[in-house]
């Protein structure tokens, strides 16, 4: 029993993973590679900042040069194999995530250890310089990073493994799903071994750890070096998803993603930052093609997380899954009920407020069209919806709250 | 018999402070040594000096007879001193268990080892078993470590102390805002621990001093004024005066 608890996560995702590309379409398979891309570098990042306590703002620098890495040998397969010789010509594109690992722990291992002297607004400060240094610098060297174009490749090259010619989306389906499995498997294990568990200690008490034998640094510096390899490898995964790389890649904008995928996911929590990473990259792959202000509404649900639940989404799960187990749920239950009618509620009140005031600015947004709704924003009807709304979720919230004290 | 610790002219001035004013100690090997005096007398400063946490302004630390003044914490700590903290020090994520194998994990052999499992780790986790039974928490074991009462994270605190199986142990009065029987279980847990160590302790009660020490330095303002026996402690008259008569007053 124990041992089936212990497998059954990873049974039950490799399932998914095998079934995935039977119950989904074409086009779903493009954003399902990104989510995979994601999961890896939003993971890489929680090394750091869950289970490191290191507050990371430069953490795409590790990702884009690990990616730059494995473009430039994705590209150096081409050559070679079109040549017939040398090294690169038996190197198969789909190992290139472990040239995309080489090279982001290698950049980590040359600049990180002055960065791990101290965690803290210190660490978060020095990697927010490195972010902006690494991105100004490849300004500097179009040769290596392409300039604004960035470098451009192509992943049918090389010997072919697994039979995957890697032509289509679905073809590069089964390599993410490779890597993607592979590499949360490793940080998972790394979370078993005693420098996961030192990592932990550091970022509990980095005062009482020379006094059990360790510099606080050397714990931290191992981490970041294993961090950086990881979010390198995510960065192999995307040269070969997109075939080309841009100085985009290692922008502050990136670093960002990797915070808030991992914060909306839930810090605390190893898998938390998988949900976040698949819950951001649908709301920004999807929402984008239905309303301008898509970019507003992943910036909302980042905020509500941070103020309304700390530990994230997977921390919710957590709270579902120990009521579970201590057969809570029927007792829970209409409480949950009433709070996610009442978070309903408010979000709706929220959108379509939003959409008003993008139809009042834009005279148009495609989200109230694709939700069949005809609105009139200059009409005070759905401005009293809005208000009706916000009044029902409040009240919602306020009922819950009060329950929640009497039974406490 | 040689001294486990010795203590030779160690001074310490913050600016123009003199805190520690040439002190002068040997801990015998295997010993209960307790240093009580006055608030402000530089005791926690004296094992922060000692502890590598404070580096000395003047004079020698021996351990064994070598020189262990200006290392680092974690290399006095690796040469064989350990010391507990006078505020409870834990991790508090990590449950009661993994605080202890982490203190085990470095004097085990498993250093910064990443390619194999913790549980995999045989010496750490046969010494982190054999403290917890040690300091009474078995039942507490999977506890995160920040939620214990505070007792139990006292004693967890020595157990973290011990774990690396150091020789010499220094202890940041250990039975600090304890109760009665508290304090009680936390003497016996000394008792132990002193039985195959050389330990030194600061302490504010002086019922627990009195029962633990084979001998009692008194420090005042930064100097020893005496050391001896329990029994020549209580009838010297410097410390009578400097530290008995200061309380009565």
């Amino acid at each position: 029993m124990t041992v089936f608890r212990a497998f059954a996560p990873w049974v039950i995702s490799l399932a998914v993973l095998l079934l995935l590309p039977a119950v989904t379409s074409g086009s779903a398979v493009s954003v399902i590679n990104v989510i995979a891309i994601h999961i890896v570098f939003a993971l890489s990042y929680n090394m750091l900042l869950g289970q490191g306590g290191m507050l990371s703002f430069g953490h795409a620098a590790f990702f884009g040069l690990g990616s730059y890495a494995a473009i430039h040998a994705m590209n150096a397969i081409g050559d070679a194999a079109y040549a017939g010789t040398g090294f690169w010509a038996h190197f198969p594109v789909f190992l290139l995530p472990l040239v995309g690992f080489a090279g982001g722990a290698l950049v980590a291992l040359v600049v990180g250890w002055p960065f791990c002297r101290r965690a803290g607004t210190a660490f978060a400060m020095i990697t927010l310089g490195l972010g902006e240094l690494v991105a100004t610098g490849t300004q500097m060297f179009p040769s290596v990073f392409g300039g604004e174009t960035g470098v451009f490749s192509n992943r049918m090259v090389g010997p072919v493994w697994f039979g995957l010619e890697l032509a289509q989306p679905a073809d590069v389906y089964w390599f993410m799903a490779f890597w993607v499995f592979a590499a949360v498997l490793a940080m998972w294990a790394f979370t078993r071994t005693p420098l996961g568990r030192l990592s932990n200690a550091v970022r509990d008490n980095p005062d009482r750890m020379q006094f059990i034998g360790y510099p606080p640094r050397n714990v931290r510096f191992l981490v970041f070096i294993a961090s950086g390899g990881m979010a390198g490898l995510a960065g192999g995964m995307a040269a070969v998803n997109y075939e080309i790389v841009t100085p985009e890649s290692l922008s502050l904008l990136a670093s960002g993603l990797a915070l808030l995928m991992a914060a909306v996911g839930g810090l605390g929590i190893f898998y938390g930052p998988i949900v976040g990473a698949i819950l951001v990259t649908v709301m920004n792959s999807l929402l984008s093609d239905y309303t301008d202000a898509a970019v507003l509404y992943v910036g909302l649900v980042f905020l509500a997380v941070v103020l309304f639940a700390p530990s994230g989404l997977a921390g919710g799960i957590e709270h579902v899954r120990q009521a579970w187990h201590g057969k809570q749920v029927a007792a829970k239950a209409p409480r949950w009920l009433a709070g996610t009618l009442s978070v309903t509620a408010l979000c709706m009140a929220l959108v379509l407020a939003v959409e008003l005031v993008y139809l009042l600015s834009h005279g148009t947004d495609k989200l109230a069209d694709t939700l069949g709704m005809e609105l009139d924003a200059s009409s005070p009807l759905p401005w009293a919806a809005v208000i009706l709304l916000l009044a029902t979720g409040y009240g919602l919230w306020r009922l819950t709250a009060k329950s929640l004290e009497a039974t406490s | 018999m040689s001294a486990a610790l010795s203590i030779r002219d160690l001074t310490k001035n913050f600016g123009p402070a003199e805190v520690i004013r040439g002190v002068n100690l040997d801990v015998r090997q295997g010993e209960i040594h307790a240093v009580i005096g006055p608030n402000g007398a530089g005791k926690s400063t004296f094992f922060n000096l000692i502890s590598g946490a404070l580096r000395a302004s003047g004079g020698d630390i021996l351990l064994h007879g070598e020189r262990i003044n200006g290392l680092a914490p974690q290399d006095i700590q690796q040469r064989g001193l350990a010391r507990s903290f006078q505020v409870s020090n834990v991790f508090d994520n990590l449950s009661v268990f993994e605080n202890l194998r982490c203190a085990c994990f470095k004097n085990s052999g498993a250093g910064y080892v990443f390619w194999r499992a913790a549980t995999g780790m045989g010496g750490a986790n046969r010494r982190a078993e054999e403290v917890l039974d040690m300091i009474g928490l078995r039942a507490l074991r999977d506890a995160p470590a920040g939620a214990l009462p505070y007792a139990s994270q006292r004693a967890l605190e020595i157990g973290m102390t011990i774990a690396g199986d150091a020789g010499v142990v220094l202890l940041d009065e250990p039975t600090a805002g304890m109760s009665n029987t508290e304090t009680g279980q936390a003497i016996e847990l000394i008792r132990q621990v002193g039985a195959d160590r050389t330990l030194m302790i600061v302490e504010h009660d002086m019922g627990v001093v009195f029962e633990l020490a084979d001998r009692i330095s008194v420090l005042v303002y930064g100097e020893i004024v005496a050391t001896g026996t329990p029994e020549a402690i209580r009838n010297d008259p410097r410390v009578k005066e400097a530290y008995l008569g200061e309380e009565a007053a």
